[in-house]
């Protein structure tokens, strides 16, 4: 071996047993300027994919038009559109319904009535790729809107048909930037939420199972293995439990499908509240916890200087009528009582 | 000098690119793994020093975007833990599949690039097949359902049939700078 090859070669073992011997705080002010530049192209790919702007893929004039299509496919074509139109005239005037409908809702859950208005920050999707597809996607808000690592990150849900809608939990926030998070979703097997059953005193550890095809299932382990009441009671709610010390208690995980009994422990099969597939706007819960404040703060006193943050465009809200929150509705969500 | 500094922009670009580029359904859910094809061909056209310095590089961007760092200790319960492969290990693996990459570099010299097109495709596929032993062993159990190798294969498999345009670029750019990629080596002389 040359010497040079050599030299860079003990250079590069040093440098690599000097890597694996980063404290956690210097592996995420490696991580942030990093998420911050790739949160910038994900944010851009997601504006100028807006629907709006472009027509089949392609943002077509009369003249390209009349050049792509004959008369009888032009014809064939604006038929469609008009039924098009019909349709969607039949849903604006449902609209207005069910506008008032999902504004009584809210009211039922404390959304607007609240007067704390800091405690939930609503957020976007802004990226979320086919292939973890079950396991993480971006929202288009950041450290500057108050996340905290491990924020918990919810939605609103139905837990059966009938009930008033209630805050499920559907992830937690791992990583940040100046205007962009990843959340970890519940159904990734590395998420994991002390959770327990609801009316039992049984608890264990919600996580996502690896590798999963179709709609995803949650296992929650480490359950008591001859447990009557679990086997008495199935479709039994599945609620977060304060022994994780990160995700506050009684947000609704999921429903109770199935019970097996290990050879060491009981194993439930929990069906997410939530359709994981059907996910566009969020709810990221900002942290009360004076530790976990401080440490967010500890964190960005760090890194103000490193991260190039006027570079980072601020998120704007797009004109959508229903999809975005209002932000008037952040708002810290009541505690729920067990039912 | 010009080229070696280019190389860590295309893969820069690579990281940009691979944030763009979906998952394709009738592959299974394999993907163009555009970052092993940059650094593969990149790996195999720079001196050794040069491949290490960009193994490095595209380790601690690749770790800095996926890998999932678990908070301080505020957990009280252990077992709720986020577990994940350990930062700076895609490093390690960019170096040794670099180095294998090394070792055809006098056969991709003489202008040969079929084997160095399928060691391409057998990087990704071993880069990949590891980084999910490694999340296995480190979450615990190895699952390994037909799905995963599915996807693993036609991803590596893409890869194989973009990298040409990955070394034509290559080459172009070492025409560019003044760069010698190829050398056919000191040629007996017959007068």
């Amino acid at each position: 071996m040359k010497h040079l090859n050599l030299l860079a070669f003990v250079i590069f073992s040093l440098l690599l047993g000097w890597v694996f011997m980063f404290s956690t705080d210097t592996k995420r002010k490696i991580q942030r300027p990093i998420l911050s530049v790739f949160g910038v192209v994900n944010k851009t790919a997601h504006a100028l994919s807006a629907d709006e702007d472009v027509v089949n893929g392609v943002n077509l004039g009369p003249a390209a038009l009349a050049e792509k299509y004959s008369e009888e496919e032009l014809a064939e074509r604006y038929s469609y559109l008009l039924r098009e139109v019909m349709e969607l005239r039949a849903i604006k005037s449902q609209f207005a319904q069910i506008q008032r409908d999902n504004l009584k809702l809210r009211e039922s859950l404390g959304f607007l009535k609240s007067t704390d208005l800091s405690g939930l920050v609503p957020a976007r999707v802004i990226k979320r790729e086919s292939s973890t597809w079950w396991n993480e996607f971006w929202i288009n808000k950041g450290e500057s809107s108050g996340l905290v690592l491990q924020s918990p990150v919810l939605t609103t849900t139905l837990a059966r048909e009938g009930e008033e809608p209630r805050p499920a939990l559907i992830g937690k926030v791992t990583a940040l930037s100046e205007n962009t998070a990843k959340v970890l979703l519940l159904t990734d097997e590395r998420c994991k939420v002390a959770a327990k059953v609801d009316r039992t005193l049984e608890s264990g550890l919600l996580m996502g199972s690896r590798a999963q095809d179709g709609t995803p299932t949650l296992m929650l382990r480490y359950l008591s293995k001859n447990t009557e009441e679990l086997l008495n009671n199935p479709n039994a709610n599945v609620l977060s439990s304060p022994a994780g010390g990160v995700v506050p208690a009684n947000f609704l995980l999921g429903i109770v499908k199935d019970f097996k009994t290990l050879e060491f422990y009981g194993e439930a099969t929990v069906e997410p509240a939530v359709d994981f597939a059907q996910l566009t706007d969020v709810f990221v819960m900002l942290p009360t916890d004076e530790a976990q404040v401080i440490e967010a703060a500890e964190a960005a006193d760090a890194e103000s200087a490193a991260i190039p943050r006027a570079a980072i465009p601020v998120a704007e809200p797009t004109s959508e009528p229903t999809s975005e929150p209002d932000p008037s509705a952040r708002t810290e969500p009541e505690p729920l009582s067990e039912q | 000098m010009i080229f070696n500094l280019a190389t860590f922009g295309i893969v820069f670009v690579a990281m940009l690119v691979q944030q763009l580029i979906p998952s394709f359904e009738w592959a299974h859910g394999g993907f163009v793994f555009v970052v092993a094809v940059a650094f593969f061909c990149c790996a195999i056209s720079v001196p050794f020093p040069v491949m290490l310095a960009l193994a490095f590089f595209t380790g601690l961007l690749w770790d800095g975007l996926h890998v999932v760092i678990p908070p301080d200790g505020e957990i009280s319960n252990p077992q709720a833990a986020i577990k994940d492969i350990k930062f700076g290990y895609s490093i390690l693996l960019f170096a040794g599949l670099g180095g294998l990459m090394q070792g055809l570099r006098p056969l991709f010299r003489r202008g040969r690039w079929e084997l160095p097109i399928i060691m391409t495709g057998v990087g990704a596929f071993l880069f990949l097949l590891i980084q999910y032993l490694l999340v296995n062993f480190s979450l615990g159990g190895l699952v390994f359902p037909t799905t995963v190798w599915y996807k693993i294969l036609t991803t590596a498999l893409l890869c194989m049939l973009i990298s040409p345009l990955g070394f034509f670029i290559l080459h172009r750019l070492a025409t560019a700078t003044g760069y010698q990629i190829r050398y056919e080596g000191l040629r007996r002389r017959f007068s």
